[in-house]
């Protein structure tokens, strides 16, 4: 922004400005103003003012109308179940993200590329296939539907296919975080604890992990935003049952499609604010992360 | 302790790294691994270490056999060639690392550890630098650091990956003779693999020149540099002048005017003829003398050295040599060249 408003500054003196600058900028003044306003006012009009008007729409009705949305038992069942399944699904995408980035990165084995393309499966797969996968494998009419049913297991519309989607559709935040870092540092720190004495599990708390943390807690942290917030894959295994399996976004959509704006908007703004939280410690993390590798 | 490498075979994919090597390393030694890039000699030093596995062969520590023991068990102190420092630790928990890795009844005190992380660090003459972070250093900190976080374990072999191939020029000088110094002080075996030949004839009781996953030749680098065994190590170490001749009869002739010379046992056929350029005396002229014709004087300090463009049998080469004093050749003399010491190896002529 500093560099938009200092020619801007005093129109006398521009030409003045111009002049001295023009080997170093080659662009004239208008041309920059006006590329920077288009990229300000897209920003503005597609991102901010969304998410301001979430917010606005909360608030509409003042703050106890908003505090009796959320406090509204079918919105706390929603509220705990999306944590829970973000829970689940953040706790186990953690364990084998950095299993799947440890084998891929610091061993050789036959169908590795393969791999990698397999991790990133779910960010090129619509979430609604995603979701459909699990009903036609633990549906009523499912590969193992009748085995499920004879056994009185409840997978598809209960907790257990929502938690099964949302793992599949979060699972590559972790490990396509870690490859990338895991793959630059190479495999020699990990050698040097060895030859030290260092046994495997040893290694891997005292070298391993400590180099890569901001990465993994990066990862995690796209990994629970993305978890609490899927909306595709869920709706399709979780029936919509009031208060038992529906999560804040597809209890957001029941609310708004009943016209209830404000409570709707009310936990919308929980989602909105995650988001928020998510964007300030990715910034927070990404400073702590250049610093590391200077 | 004494290090018997025998048959060591190691293929990966297509590439042979290491083609049937067996070598000895005696107790307290400091042997140089020396070869041009590809020639094995990290490999055979990582399978020495356990950490890269061979296809055939054995490594023995004073005796036993090691092939059933990973890297963790073997006791190797291991520098590597970018270091390998752990980056999130200070120079003090580097060089404690080993040390805090200890189970049972091995592991130190706290107050134990820190008197022996000093006590290194200080033989190193780093102790000022303990709490600050590896990307602090300077490289040559570094490779201080790496030398006494291997050396903190005890080793009873230090292994060295190219130790100074990251530093410039000047102070790996320092560093190498310092480590000489070091190893006289604490007669650890010690096996150190690099690709410059200064630095493992400077360095090294022993030399191993290595070439194409096989040994040419293992010797004190006196015998590496006088007596080369092989063509390879010839024109690998230090200067050749290379003239392709043939062997006939037991001789080879060098010029068209029937200079003839002792093939020194080399088989009958093609072959060529080395000989380091400050082995030819500057002679007079004549018939039984190479004919050489000055392209050049050049003064160095005190060293004044000649370029000479000699008529081998087979077109010109050129020798770079220094030349005695009350001798003052002009560009474009005529003078004669007889070598005092040379060499002819059944190998045609490759390159240069």
């Amino acid at each position: 922004m500093a560099d938009v408003t200092a020619p801007m500054a005093l129109p006398a003196q521009r030409g003045h400005i111009e002049s001295r600058r023009a080997s170093v900028r080659t662009e004239p003044a208008a041309v920059r103003i006006i590329i920077t306003l288009i990229a300000v006012s897209y920003l503005v009009l597609f991102i901010v003012l969304p998410l301001v008007t979430v917010f606005i729409q909360a608030f509409l009705k003042g703050v106890p109308a908003y505090l009796n949305a959320l406090n509204e038992p079918d919105a706390k069942a929603a509220i705990r179940l999306t944590l829970l399944i973000a829970a689940v699904s953040v706790s186990v995408n953690l364990v084998f993200g950095v299993i799947a980035a440890w084998a891929i990165t610091k061993f050789e084995f036959p169908g590795k590329t393969f791999l990698i393309t397999l991790i990133d499966l779910p960010f090129s797969v619509s979430p609604v296939v995603s979701g459909l996968v699990f009903v036609l494998l633990f549906g009523a009419q499912g590969l193992f539907g009748a085995w499920l049913i004879e056994n009185d297991w409840k997978i598809i519309f209960a907790v257990p296919g929502i938690v099964l989607a949302t793992i599949f559709v979060t699972f590559p935040f972790v490990a396509r975080e870690l490859i990338p870092l895991m793959q630059e540092q190479g495999t020699s720190e990990e050698e040097a604890a060895v030859s030290l004495g260092a046994s495997g599990l040893s290694t891997f708390m005292r070298v391993t992990l400590p180099n890569i943390k901001w990465g993994l807690i990066y990862g995690v942290l796209l990994c629970n935003a993305r978890a609490m917030g899927e909306f595709g894959a869920v709706s399709v295994v979780s029936g919509h049952i009031r208060g038992e399996t529906n999560t804040m976004p597809l209890h957001i959509e029941v609310l708004y499609n009943e016209y209830q704006f404000v409570a709707a908007f009310a936990v919308a703004s929980l989602l909105a604010f995650l988001a928020i939280v998510t964007l300030i410690v990715k910034t927070v993390v990404e400073a702590r992360m250049a610093k590391e590798t200077e | 302790m004494n290090i018997e490498v025998k048959n060591i075979t190691k293929q990966f994919g297509a590439f042979a790294a290491l083609k049937d090597v067996s070598l000895g390393i005696k107790s307290g030694e400091l042997m140089a691994l020396l070869g041009p890039s590809g020639s094995g000699k990290t490999t055979l030093l990582r399978i020495i270490a356990g950490l890269e596995w061979p296809d055939a062969g054995q490594v023995f520590f004073n005796g036993v056999d090691v092939m059933s023991m990973t890297v963790r068990s073997r006791n190797v102190g291991f520098v590597f060639q970018h270091y390998a420092l752990f980056r999130h630790m200070t120079v003090f928990e580097n060089v404690a690392f080993g040390l805090r890795v200890r189970k049972g009844p091995d592991r130190a005190s706290e107050a134990q550890i820190k008197e022996r992380v000093m006590k290194l660090l200080n033989l190193v003459h780093i102790g000022w630098l303990a709490d600050r972070y590896p990307s602090q250093l300077s490289g040559g900190q570094r490779q201080r650091v790496a030398l006494a976080r291997a050396l903190a374990i005890e080793p009873s072999v230090l292994l060295l990956d190219e130790p100074f191939g990251a530093l410039d020029s000047k102070v790996r000088k320092d560093l190498r003779r310092w480590l000489r110094r070091l190893h006289d002080e604490l007669h650890v075996t010690s096996i150190l693999v690099t690709h410059d030949q200064e630095e493992a004839l400077e360095v090294a009781d022993r030399v191993v020149v290595m070439g194409d996953g096989r040994i040419e030749q293992v010797g004190t680098p006196a015998e590496i540099y006088d007596d080369p065994a092989t063509a390879f190590v010839h024109e690998f170490i230090g200067e050749s002048v290379m003239l392709p001749v043939k062997v006939e009869g037991g001789a080879v002739e060098l010029n068209s005017h029937g200079l003839k010379l002792d093939a020194r046992g080399a088989p009958e056929g093609p072959a060529t003829f080395y000989a380091r350029p400050d082995d030819f005396r500057i002679a007079e002229l004549h018939a039984q003398h190479l004919r050489g014709r000055v392209t050049g004087v050049r003064r160095f300090g005190a060293t004044r050295r000649l370029d000479v463009e000699i008529d081998g049998k087979n077109g010109p080469a050129h020798i770079e040599t220094s030349f005695p004093a009350g001798f003052d050749p002009r560009v474009g003399d005529e003078i004669g060249l007889y070598p005092e010491r040379y060499r002819v190896f059944a190998k045609p002529e490759t390159g240069s």
